[in-house]
């Protein structure tokens, strides 16, 4: 089978230094594979490790062991490894990631919050705001909003602009956590389609979700965690009586 | 180089005589700087990195951990006791292994310090448009109109009123004063831009101001730049790759935003717990 990205007997374990060097363990021995184009789901109680998955993905927690191979047009790179500079380019040129909360650039409106990837992969700052605009748009958030800063707007704002800011530049492969937890369902209806169309152009996508219909609505397979392992990885129907309701 | 702008090899510097075992008995495990056997102080040793072009690297740490001694040494401020730092505008070469003249030179014309101190960084008794024509004159700019002119943009691109040209920075507040010095680092156009706690001691509001202005810049002229600052907010804002020095040594290299949400050092574990 190709892959996209393949963990692979992935760890993460914390020491806490400051509290007598305590280890607090966030993942265990988790393996898996996601194939171009493929959903997958991550499901699991609050603390199974769902969260932290991601961010070993991502490079913001640095994996213990285990490796996470990531297919380039070059061949496959291990992000648990790869030097800093080779995971800053894959962020800039492939790999997009909506956290939970939005860590907002201090003064800087939404819209410029959406453009500024694309600027910085050389679109002009006026199509760039543009195409900002179009996705916060087809995001429900108003015009007038998107004059805004997001340090001012509520947690269902924010959290839009954060997913406006991965889904403008298109990216290959994209991590979700939980991106619609705080929306209304008009909203989060609204997101996961804009989600799924970037989904069916090709994009590979990991997410966390917590409701059964953003689940059932997107994704092929899904894994399930819990306390850090793997306890369960199929299509994703056959894991609704498992998954559903953590 | 590998297409760096800058890379920095053992640079270590010692404040007294050294007596060969300074640099094993200092450090973090000892955590002290001070040799315990001669008492030289070793301000930092053993520093390596490398910046690319249009990167951001960022250096933290608290008081007297090192990060203001390496600023220092890549601005000729001090000299280093050992290590090489060679850059990509001097042909590659180590430039603490350069001339008196090519000194002179690469700080005129190639490498841009925006100092703590605006006292360190300007004359304030000289006018604003003074402080960066001097920078102009230093690279053989001649004509008068022309100086002032690029002058002009310079401080108005630092957000300084072009009106207030023609005061002297005592006059300035903090803020005025430190967009004076940037605008004057990057007079005439350098490949490496030192930022030496940019925006330490001034007003959170006028902290703000600076470092969008510093983003902005860094963004459009794609100047290489190094960040040090205690203040982990900067950091995060400005960069995206940093070291983290205590005692002399980088205990932790590594990406911001990994080092901030994943520490692995104790002291780095402390520094960001720390944070307000």
């Amino acid at each position: 089978m190709s892959y996209h990205l393949k963990a692979d007997s992935l760890s993460k374990h914390f020491t806490l230094h400051m509290l007598e060097g305590r280890r607090l363990r966030a993942l265990e021995d988790v393996s898996f594979a996601v194939e171009p184009g493929e959903f997958l789901g991550v499901v699991g109680r609050s603390g199974s490790g769902k969260s932290s998955l991601l961010r070993c993905l991502y490079r913001r927690y640095l994996p213990s062991s285990g490796s996470v191979l990531y297919t380039t047009e070059s061949g496959p790179v291990d992000l648990a490894a790869a030097d800093e500079r080779t995971v800053l380019r894959l962020r800039e040129g492939e790999i997009g990631y909506v956290s939970q909360f939005l860590r907002a650039i201090p003064r800087t409106l939404a819209r410029e919050v959406v453009a500024e990837p694309l600027v910085r992969r050389g679109f002009s700052p006026e199509e760039a705001a543009e195409r900002a605009a179009a996705i916060l748009g087809s995001l429900g958030l108003p015009s007038s909003l998107q004059e805004a800063y997001p340090a001012t707007m509520s947690g269902g704002e924010q959290q839009r602009v954060n997913l406006a800011r991965a889904l403008v530049s298109r990216p290959r492969f994209l991590l979700l956590d939980e991106p619609t937890s705080a929306l209304d369902p008009e909203t989060r209806a609204l997101s996961l389609d804009a989600i799924r169309e970037l989904n069916d152009a090709g994009t590979t996508m990991i997410g966390i979700f917590h409701d059964a219909e953003s689940l059932s609505a997107l994704a092929d397979r899904v894994l399930v965690l819990e306390e850090g392992c793997v306890r369960w990885c199929g299509p994703a129907g056959e894991a609704a009586e498992l998954a559903v309701g953590v | 180089m590998n297409g760096m702008v800058l890379q920095v090899e053992g640079l270590t510097k010692l404040y007294g005589r050294g007596c060969g075992r300074c640099v094993a008995s200092t450090g973090p495990g000892p955590a002290d700087n001070t040799c315990p056997h001669c008492g030289t102080v070793v301000a930092c040793a053993g520093v390596s990195f490398e910046v690319g072009p249009g990167e951001v690297l960022g250096v933290v740490g608290e008081s007297g951990s090192g990060k203001s001694t390496v600023a220092a040494c890549l601005s000729f401020d001090t000299e280093p006791s050992s290590g090489a730092a060679r850059f990509a505008r001097f042909g590659g070469r180590d430039i603490f292994a350069a001339d008196a003249a090519e000194r002179r030179r690469l700080r005129d014309f190639d490498i841009g310090i925006v100092y703590q101190t605006p006292q360190q960084g300007l004359d304030l008794d000289v006018t604003a448009g003074g402080n960066v024509a001097e920078r102009l004159l230093a690279a053989e700019w001649r004509h008068i109109g022309g100086m002032r002119d690029r002058a002009s943009q310079l401080l108005s691109r630092a957000e300084i009123p072009v009106s207030r040209m023609d005061e002297a920075p005592r006059h300035f507040s903090g803020g005025m004063r430190q967009r004076v010095q940037l605008a004057r680092a990057l007079a005439n156009r350098p490949a490496l831009l030192i930022l030496d706690e940019p925006t330490t001691g001034l007003d959170v509001s006028v902290q703000a101001r600076i470092l969008d202005l510093i983003r902005d810049i860094q963004r459009e002229t794609g100047v290489a730049t190094v960040v040090i600052s205690h203040d982990l907010g900067v950091v995060r804002l400005l960069t995206e790759r940093a070291l983290v020095m205590r005692h002399g040594r980088v205990v932790e290299a590594g990406l911001t935003d990994q080092i901030l949400e994943d520490p692995q050092h104790p002291y780095t574990q402390l520094l960001v717990n720390s944070a307000v």
